[in-house]
């Protein structure tokens, strides 16, 4: 029972995280200040990187555009990496570990994240321009199974990096 | 019970794939292109200026705004919004630069007719024409006749001053929307659009640029300012798409998101989160199990 009890801590502190964070994602302040200031933000830094090899790009809005083939893709609420985000960063706070270790993993996993996000974006966005079918392909089976691998190989690399008896101990005592 | 005495592993497995990633990323094909007359580099702008940028109106301009050498960009975020970004030097100097390219090979063209000074009531096919300089240069409606051809070009070359008046409008025939920015406008001073004005093709002038009407193009000023004055001023890079008054752009736009037009497709659909999130939880239970023995 005893060695049961920050399972069942873990999976309820977990629970609760995750509909808190979901949740205060979806009220209209966080929405207008945090999440599509940053869908906005996230097109322009996908507009910027690839300004670095391609000039005939503009970021209009949500919208990023090809000014040579005039084929565009709106980056949605959703679309953005947050709600993964959100499920990585209420498992490493539920996850009995050190503050400074659940920080770091939070920042790197958050990198991590939104990196692969604007490559996922920037792959779309010519795969668009090129076949309309690999563009569905990629956008509905691919691009989800590898952002998932991505957050799943953040926390396994996060949960190696913990000292080795942080699994075992009551959270409340870190 | 000393955590901090654990082995702190680093992040090699990000680090790899952080760096496939830019290898991927950065190995893409480049698509970049000359694209008329203007460079790579002037396309994303709506508005250009070597001083100042000034909007005093409630005005809606689409595309980039920038200033080059100057730095000042007045009216934003209010009144006026832009849809873009706002750009000082360094980063507006690649944007000048081509300006100052663009204005030198328009210059370059031989005119194939000279017409006006005012441009009312004619329908123009591609070509280079030269306008003299007068009171108005347009007074009333000037078609331009694309022919079906989506590359259709005109030049006109302004021997001085471009002035429009109240209410004239430049339209499009045999055409679409992106036959807009195939009229290159080179005004060798200033540019005056008066108000209640639709214009249409980029205008490149030598000094100022003042708007007071609807543009689908971009209004690029080399040395000197420009500036808005009216409210409702709608300024538009063609290759985005949105016309005079913040139109919807008429381009497909392929949702990579909810509510895209290929259906609501997020980062990763519910049930992906719900796999991961129970995925996650499974590897937080056997690493618990496995560092309580």
């Amino acid at each position: 029972m005893g060695a049961q009890a920050p399972m069942l801590r873990f999976s309820v502190v977990f629970v609760v995280v995750l509909v808190t964070l979901f949740a205060a994602e979806l009220t209209p302040p966080a929405q207008s200040a945090v999440v599509l200031p940053w869908t906005e933000a996230l097109v322009r830094i996908t507009r910027g990187l690839i300004t670095l090899f391609d000039s005939r790009v503009i970021a209009v809005g949500k919208i990023l555009q090809s000014t040579s083939s005039g084929f565009a893709i709106s980056v949605e609420a959703g679309c953005n990496g947050i709600e993964v985000a959100i499920i990585l960063i209420a498992a490493m706070l539920a996850f009995p570990a050190p503050w400074k270790h659940r920080v770091i993993g939070i920042l790197v996993g958050l990198c991590a994240v939104q990196a692969l996000n604007v490559v996922r974006v920037v792959s779309l966005f010519y795969l668009g321009q090129w076949s309309i079918e690999a563009f569905e392909w990629a956008h509905l089976y691919l691009w989800q199974a590898l952002i998932m691998l991505d957050v799943l190989i953040v926390w396994l690399i996060w949960i190696r990096t913990l000292p080795p008896n942080a699994g075992a101990q009551p959270a409340m005592a870190r | 019970m000393n955590p901090q005495t654990a082995p702190i592993r680093k992040y090699p497995g990000l680090l790899a794939r952080f760096g496939l990633a830019a290898l991927f990323f950065f190995s893409l094909p480049s698509t970049a292109l000359a694209q008329g007359y203007l460079g790579g580099n002037l396309i994303p702008y709506a508005v250009l200026a070597g001083t100042t940028v000034t909007c005093a109106g409630a005005g809606l301009i689409t595309g980039d705004i920038g200033v080059s050498p100057g730095a000042a960009i007045v009216g934003f975020p209010a009144p006026c919004t832009d849809i873009g970004v706002l750009l000082i030097p360094p980063a507006a100097n690649p944007g000048q630069a081509d300006l100052l390219i663009a204005f030198g090979t328009l210059a370059a063209q031989v005119c194939d007719a000279t017409v006006g000074p005012d441009l009312a009531g004619l329908t123009l096919v591609p070509g280079t024409y030269c306008v003299n300089a007068a009171a108005t240069n347009l007074s009333g409606l000037l078609q331009l006749n694309a022919q079906g051809n989506p590359n259709a070009v005109w030049v006109f070359k302004m021997t001085s001053t471009l002035i429009t008046s109240v209410g004239s409008t430049v339209s499009i025939i045999n055409g679409g929307p992106a036959n807009s920015c195939g009229a290159q406008w080179l005004v060798n001073s200033s540019a005056t659009i008066a108000g209640g004005t639709t214009f249409r093709g980029n205008i490149l002038a030598l000094t100022d640029i003042t708007m007071d009407g609807n543009l689908t193009g971009r209004a690029l000023a080399r040395n000197g300012q420009v500036t808005m004055v009216a409210p409702n001023a709608s300024f538009a890079a063609c290759g985005a798409g949105a016309g005079a008054g913040g139109a919807p752009p008429p381009f497909p736009v392929f949702g990579a998101g909810f509510g895209g037009a290929l259906g609501p497709t997020p980062t990763v659909s519910e049930w992906g989160m719900l796999i991961l999130a129970v995925l996650l939880a499974i590897v937080g239970f056997a690493a618990m199990r496995r560092r309580a023995r």
